[in-house]
């Protein structure tokens, strides 16, 4: 099956054709070397999950545990080219709080504070975004994994594996005839298991009627909306490409991947907002400016596997946000340097 | 000697020895303890069963009672709902409502005893005792089930308390198939100590709101911004679906 889709499905590079024999191997339950080639299908397989989110029309119930504490999801997601993606997804524990997002906006439902937040949504980009760098990083080991099978569909299983303290690792396991992302769990340096994401059903339909994708604004009066939206006012559009935030030294495997720079986001003070990342893992850096912070001091911040890390920085407050240990926040708030 | 069986000592036990030499079968079972215990119970069960017990003289009433197990199985069986009445089949009496009635219940009791190959109503079979037990083990189960049902929909029908469906105005809990699960009417549910999950800071200690709701904006858009989070479709919200906003977010602004 996995074979299958790699030829006769997306087969974007001959870096399939290349992996075809090795999966043949493992159908045959042929004991797996740990190899380049190896790699590189591990690659692929998370090439193809990549697509495969946004790319399927999929129904599913999923279970995320953090902190000891199991929440339960409905999602559904749908693509066509006439509508692009469009996602919702429901918390079935608890009050009824939901996510619609589209290529426009994400609006979230919350019954319990009884608000409608609509914010935008960033265009995403259709090509896989995986970073092929990711071989020669050092940072991580990748493997596939002993085959397995989540919410009754047989799984091929990535094992990723950091080789320093600056990232957590990763299991990821992938539908093998369609190559969505079943089943994830991510793991300290322990190898004890912060974060785990697992459907417990998925089905794939032709399509999903578009009314699912609608977001319907309760009736009650009580309810705010509130907007979010950068765009609401085009002199508050963000700027990429600014230079406000640089590094002088980054854990390795890291670099700053984006930055965009806001004068008046919220409360009428300037935002700039970069992103670093190893290919997998990824930090917000935000800095918000005339927001004199520095006198409280280090606040930090955790909620499963992720962590925030607060200070202050030349009359600027400074907020690292991301889903990697609190040392790497250390680190790069070590390193991190401001310009106007 | 050769021991004999326990279907040879259960035929013993219902008189059941036309074909047997019952002298090799008395030894045997005289002289292997086991085989006398199990006689012994094989004749008490059968007594218990067919209320057999003769009344001593110096008590008024059996020692088990004044009703057998299967003069109680006969009357819970009469007086169950008719829906839960068990089918019977072969000759058992109906009544004109096509419910089981006492001579249903009789036949049934009576299908309890063995009949041997003379017609006799023999004592005993332990495999009908068998059937017996797990009938009325069924019987309880499901009105147990019924009970519950009852009760739980009493409960929902008189309580003055909105249920889960109804606190919700309709169109946020529209639901798409094919599980309509908040379209039923649903038992009175408390969200007792469920928030969701928050920032907690190094002591563990829950973020003030203000505090929470500033991260939350920028978990928000690092979600939505974060190439690597892309990478995992919307499955990222599903930290942010565990939030509250606070009642109040330009509180913080």
């Amino acid at each position: 099956m996995i074979a299958g889709s790699l030829i006769f499905g997306s087969a974007r590079s001959r870096r399939h054709w290349r992996t075809v024999p090795i999966w043949l191997l493992l159908w045959l339950g042929v004991s797996t070397p740990i190899s380049a080639e190896i790699e590189s299908g591990a690659l692929a397989l998370l090439d193809n999950m990549a697509t495969a989110l946004r790319t399927r029309t999929y129904r599913g119930t999923f279970v995320q545990v953090k902190d000891n504490h199991v929440e339960s999801f409905r999602i559904e997601h749908s693509y066509d080219d006439l509508n692009g993606e469009r996602e919702r997804m429901l918390q079935l524990n608890g009050e009824i709080r939901q996510i619609f997002r589209d290529r426009n906006e994400v609006t979230c439902i919350w019954p319990g504070s009884e608000s409608v937040v609509v914010s935008d949504s960033k265009q995403r980009d259709l090509a896989p975004q995986v970073d092929k760098q990711l071989l020669d990083d050092r940072a991580y080991t990748i493997r596939i994994g002993q085959p397995d099978r989540i919410a009754d569909r047989n799984c091929a299983v990535v094992e990723i594996q950091p080789n320093d303290n600056f990232r957590f690792g990763s299991r990821l396991w992938i539908d093998e005839e369609t190559g969505l992302l079943l089943r994830r769990t991510l793991l300290d340096e322990a190898g004890k298991v912060v974060d785990e994401l697992m459907f417990v059903d998925i089905q794939y339909p032709d399509r999903i009627e578009d009314s699912v994708f609608e977001p319907v604004t309760p009736a009650s009066e009580s309810y705010r909306k509130i907007e979010l939206r950068s765009n609401a006012d085009s002199a508050a559009k963000g700027t990429s490409g600014s230079s406000r935030i640089s590094f002088s030294s980054l854990p390795d495997g890291y670099v700053k991947i984006q930055e965009i720079h806001n004068d008046q986001p919220f409360n009428n003070t300037a935002l700039t907002h970069a992103i670093v990342s190893d290919g997998l893992a990824s930090v917000s850096v935000y800095v918000q400016y005339g927001e004199d912070k520095h006198t409280y001091g280090e606040q930090i911040s955790r909620m499963g596997a992720l962590t925030a890390l607060e200070f202050g920085m030349d009359s600027a407050a400074v907020t690292l946000v991301g889903e990697v240990p609190l040392v790497t926040l250390r680190e790069l708030g070590k390193t991190l340097q401001l310009s106007d | 000697m050769n021991r004999i069986d326990d279907e040879t000592l259960s035929r013993l036990a219902d008189c059941d020895h036309e074909d047997l030499c019952l002298n090799d079968c008395i030894r045997s079972v005289c002289s292997d303890s086991e085989q006398r215990a199990r006689w012994a119970r094989y004749h008490l069960i059968g007594e218990i069963v067919q209320n057999d017990f003769k009344t001593p003289p110096h008590h008024d009433r059996p020692l088990i009672g004044r009703e057998s197990i299967a003069d109680r199985v006969r009357q819970a069986l009469a007086d169950e709902p008719p829906i839960l009445a068990p089918v019977t089949v072969g000759n058992t009496a109906h009544d004109t409502t096509g419910n089981a009635g006492p001579d249903a219940a009789d036949d049934i009791a009576d299908d309890t005893a063995h009949r041997g190959s003379d017609g006799k109503v023999s004592s005993f079979r332990p495999q009908r005792n068998y059937a017996t037990g797990f009938a009325v083990a069924a019987s309880a189960a499901v009105l147990s089930v019924f009970a519950l049902n009852w009760w739980q929909n009493r409960d929902s029908a008189t309580s003055p308390l909105p249920t889960l469906a109804e606190q919700t105005p309709a169109e946020q809990v529209r639901e798409s198939a094919p599980a309509p699960l908040l379209a039923v009417s649903q038992p009175q549910i408390r969200l007792v100590g469920h928030g969701g999950t928050y920032w907690v800071d190094s002591d563990n200690t829950q973020l003030a709101e203000a505090s929470q709701s500033r991260l939350n904006r920028l978990l928000s858009q690092h979600i939505e911004s974060s190439p690597t989070n892309a990478m995992q479709g919307l499955l990222p919200y599903s930290r942010l679906v565990g939030f509250d906003t606070p009642a109040n977010p330009e509180a913080d602004r």
